[in-house]
């Protein structure tokens, strides 16, 4: 995939996994130290869809 | 409850940072669409984006729900940030003199003694290096009025 994928494209999604590991690295620590049951609800739906995202980005990178 | 209040990590700072992170998340998928050229990652990364969008609205939801966020009011909004701000400033206040009483109890231990010595050693060697200083001008100015008093004998 890569190959197909201008060095700009390439850029700008290495990019955005490096910021969607943090989100995702950061909403499984703090859905740990939260203590409303709402708030840990949208975290935990977070790492959800960040992990489809990390993944989803991935498979451009490799 | 006590354990937020140790680390800090309330709910409030927990929900602001993840709304921070999905208005960050929503201008770097925009600025990456913009540079896409592949019709596969474009679409990923439209589909991304609008997932963004959905958590931006989640969170922002909650957190005008609960009091954190008043978007119609920039007022209401500044005192809750005003209160955020002296809490993290209360809370670095704490924190630097709990390890500053930790170096007191337990001395010539530990890296963060050594850097201290070292701080105070250096600290030592300026007032030293200011005194030098002071006590030349103080000579030079002693000097500076012997002259005039020299060429008037």
């Amino acid at each position: 995939m890569v190959k197909v994928m201008g060095v700009h494209e390439t850029l700008e999604v290495h990019e955005l996994l490096t910021f969607k590991n943090l989100c995702l690295t950061k909403s499984t620590a703090m859905s740990g130290l939260a203590q409303d049951q709402e708030l840990k609800d949208i975290l935990s739906q977070t790492v959800t869809n960040d992990k489809q995202a990390i993944q989803e980005l991935q498979g451009f990178l490799s | 409850m006590n354990q937020q209040n140790m680390t800090g990590m309330t709910d409030q700072v927990i929900a602001t940072d993840c709304l921070l992170s999905a208005k960050t998340g929503i201008k770097s998928y925009a600025v990456a669409l913009a540079e896409s050229a592949t019709p596969e990652v474009r679409e990923a990364l439209k589909r991304q984006l609008n997932t963004a969008i959905d958590t931006h609205e989640q969170i922002s939801n909650y957190m005008i729900s609960k009091g954190y966020y008043h978007p119609d009011s920039i007022q209401e909004q500044l005192t809750v940030d005003l209160q955020a701000t002296n809490t993290a400033l209360n809370l670095s206040n704490q924190q630097q003199q709990q390890s500053n009483q930790q170096q007191q109890n337990t001395p010539s231990q530990g890296i963060p003694v050594q850097t201290m010595e070292f701080a105070s050693e250096t600290d030592v060697q300026e007032v030293r290096r200011q005194n030098q200083q002071s006590a030349q001008n103080s000579q030079q100015s002693a000097q500076n009025n012997q002259q005039p008093n020299q060429s008037q004998q």
